[in-house]
């Protein structure tokens, strides 16, 4: 009987502390962040460590999708691929149509920071699509 | 070709995630220590929260998983949770998870046994489900010398209130042990709860003395 009296406070009181854990203000938690905590600064450090690796992943797989996406471009062909441009767009675009020639393997982080690049790959897509359907 | 190791929140999860500072990561790491603190206070020595089932202290091993479920996006960060909301929600689910494939790999050995086979290891399956910060032992069972602990530590808390002067130290373990929740606890002691924060930082405070544990 007093064994389940005391697992019950316990428990009781440990769900309270849960519950006003859970809502304690997050700013509230700042002044018992302290420099040395080891705790903190080791899963800190293994989460950094992981976006890190996350990021390469990230920009990995943005590749192969850009490739993908090159390769059905290709397929389609260069001059099919202009005449759904207006002639505007045509000489506006032709250095990029140019890189789209020349995109090889060693370009790949080249290609993953060149944000005109990328929409330029997107919006030809979407013109094919809108051709398609 | 996609690597498969990651899971289809991936590209979601990393956009909310690319917003997080360091800062909001310490606090979020800190705030679910608290709560794996807590929720596993007593359990830790025997049973599926030990280092021998897990392979890590059972702090390391719950945060872990939880922020890997969401960096690797196999869980999705959703809209309405913060980052520590969210960690809170994967690591009581894993809790749970693991309690249930313990529970059963143990009935699945005893069951061998009587049927005089070889025992087999604890296999962890996965499941997905939600555990509430009330409900701490309707999964778990405890272990005699837990329960020697637990009486111990009534009984020092019991003394220790007792004993004290401060009404609201008194107020405060009288209302928790009835089992009242944090708005409940703050009517009845007609303080706002970010006063009943400071009364429980006291609570703990002196109680850690009594019962030497530390909740940081």
């Amino acid at each position: 009987m007093e064994t389940n009296k005391a697992l019950k406070a316990l428990d009781n009181l440990y769900g309270l502390l849960l519950e006003m854990n859970y809502h304690r203000e997050p700013l509230d938690f700042l002044e018992e962040i302290e420099e040395d905590d080891s705790f903190v600064s080791k899963h800190l450090r293994n989460v950094k460590l992981r976006r890190s690796k996350n990021r390469a992943l990230l920009a990995q797989n943005r590749y192969v999708k850009l490739r993908k996406d090159f390769l059905r471009l290709k397929e389609y062909g260069f001059e099919k691929l202009q005449e759904l441009l207006t002639p505007n767009e045509r000489i506006e675009l032709q250095p990029l149509f140019n890189k789209f020639k020349e995109l090889e393997k060693q370009d790949e982080i080249d290609i993953n920071e060149d944000q005109d690049f990328l929409i330029f790959i997107s919006n030809i897509k979407d013109k094919i699509d809108d051709n398609d359907s | 070709m996609i690597k498969e190791d990651t899971g289809k929140f991936f590209e979601t999860n990393s956009k909310k995630l690319d917003k997080v500072s360091d800062v909001e990561w310490k606090i979020a790491i800190k705030k679910c220590e608290k709560h794996l603190f807590f929720k596993l206070m007593n359990k830790t020595k025997f049973g599926a929260h030990t280092v021998e089932n897990l392979g890590n202290p059972a702090k390391d091993y719950y945060l872990e998983y939880a922020y890997s479920r969401i960096l690797d996006g196999f869980w999705e960060w959703k809209n309405d949770f913060d980052l520590t909301e969210q960690l809170i929600r994967i690591i009581d689910s894993r809790i749970s998870t693991v309690v249930k494939s313990y529970k059963n790999a143990k009935e699945n050995d005893r069951k061998r046994e009587r049927e005089g086979k070889y025992p087999l290891n604890t296999v962890i399956r996965s499941q997905d489900i939600e555990n509430t910060f009330y409900n701490l032992r309707s999964e778990d069972e405890v272990d005699e010398t837990e329960l020697l602990e637990i009486e111990n530590d009534y009984k020092r808390i019991e003394l220790f209130v007792s004993e004290s002067k401060d009404k609201n130290i008194k107020m405060f373990w009288e209302c928790s042990k009835e089992g009242y929740k944090r708005s409940e606890i703050a009517e009845i002691m007609e303080v706002t709860p970010k006063q009943l924060d400071k009364i429980k930082e006291k609570f703990l405070r002196q109680t850690k003395k009594q019962i030497g544990k530390d909740g940081n």
